[in-house]
């Protein structure tokens, strides 16, 4: 059986954001460590996704919030 | 139930005390905990192994981990629990179960993977992401338990105000609750079988069942409380439903997070009904197992 890549990107640099996606053949996509940037792109791919909904709703009212310092 | 925040306890003297007792400074707590908890190193009796090895010489227990935490990811997560979202999700690496499913298994199974830990440059990456919007700080693993001591450490540079994640396998030892007593908001818990003989089969672990209960029960005294089950294909009846019906007897109106995205991950194939995702059919029954207990579940 075939790794996914979740075990293979673990030793990344801690700044590099990752997030793994397991598509299955029925079309259902399973996600790992999911991303903000990422639950955007999967929500704009399937917009009526309840789940997904909810998370970048969140997403979006945070990134109104005050930008990290430098 | 309401409480205090954990980190606004009353100073330890306050019986003796005539000014108005302040709380505690949860940074303040954690810095002085921080190297006594260092020094139990030495005969290490954090998790429930106890297996006591000196790893501040060196010895190495069965989780394989030195005296000093490694982190293999430290990045803004929106997949957990909708109450906790957006969080900086810090994953420490290695770990003192050896679940052959782990979807982080390389890192979580090795805790040399990833960079060395500074307190200080995450401390400033959370004060960053509470900024930007981050609504917690999640610490993870792997087990963050084997690593108690540098989480200490990196809590105290992590301001008073945030929203504290312990996210655990619930298998530490009471050494180690006592460390965490009043450090974290909230306990986000694994509980992962319903049964001692698939702990020992998946995950190669004894007495499974009394010392995560005993953790949760604990945790509910002492923090929220958060339940995690991940489904796991095949095991629905040895052990999802022994969990949910542990779990509305004695932690009823508990917060449960029940989560059906397994997938077949690390050395999963190991084991024939772990190669593959949980079928629709059991994820439903599974819900329904819940509702039918009045379990409280939570997005």
């Amino acid at each position: 059986m075939n790794t996914p890549a979740a075990t293979d990107s673990a030793d990344l640099p801690a700044g590099a954001p990752v997030c793994e996606l397991l598509i299955l053949s029925d079309g259902t996509v399973l996600a790992h460590n999911l991303t903000p940037a990422m639950a955007s792109i999967l929500q704009a791919l399937n917009p009526a996704d309840e789940t997904l909904k909810r998370r970048a709703l969140l997403v979006a009212d945070s990134s109104s919030s005050p930008s990290p310092q430098p | 139930m309401s409480r205090l925040p954990p980190h606004a306890l009353p100073a330890a003297d306050q019986s003796s005390c005539l000014l108005p007792c302040r709380p505690v400074s949860r940074s303040l707590l954690a810095r002085e905990r921080a190297a006594a908890a260092h020094a139990s190193l030495s005969e290490c009796h954090l998790c429930a192994h106890h297996c006591g090895v000196n790893r501040l010489a060196g010895d190495l227990g069965p989780c394989r981990a030195g005296p000093l935490p490694r982190a293999f990811a430290a990045q803004v997560e929106v997949g957990d629990e909708l109450d906790l979202i957006p969080t900086l999700a810090i994953a420490l690496s290695g770990c003192d179960l050896r679940c052959d499913f782990c979807i982080t298994g390389s890192a979580s199974w090795n805790p040399q993977a990833g960079e060395l830990l500074r307190p200080e440059t995450l401390g400033c990456r959370a004060q960053a992401a509470l900024l930007g919007g981050a609504r917690s700080i999640m610490i993870l693993g792997g087990e963050p338990t084997i690593h108690l001591p540098g989480v200490l450490t990196v809590v105290a540079f992590i301001p008073d105000s945030a929203k504290l994640v312990w996210k655990t396998n619930a298998h530490g030892s009471s050494q180690a609750r006592d460390w965490l007593d009043g450090i974290f908001d909230v306990w986000l818990a694994d509980y992962k079988f319903g049964n001692d003989a698939c702990a020992l089969r998946l995950a190669r672990i004894s007495n499974y069942s009394r010392i995560v209960r005993e953790n949760l029960l604990w945790a509910d005294r002492h923090s929220e409380l958060i339940v995690r089950h991940l489904l796991m294909p095949g095991h629905l009846d040895c052990c999802w439903r022994p969990v949910a019906e542990w779990l509305a007897a004695e932690l009823p109106g508990v917060k449960v997070s029940l989560r059906a995205g397994f997938w077949p991950a690390w050395h999963a194939d190991r084991h024939p009904e772990l190669r593959r995702t949980v079928p629709t059919v059991e994820a439903r029954r599974a819900t329904e197992i819940a509702h039918g207990l009045r379990l409280n579940l939570i997005p």
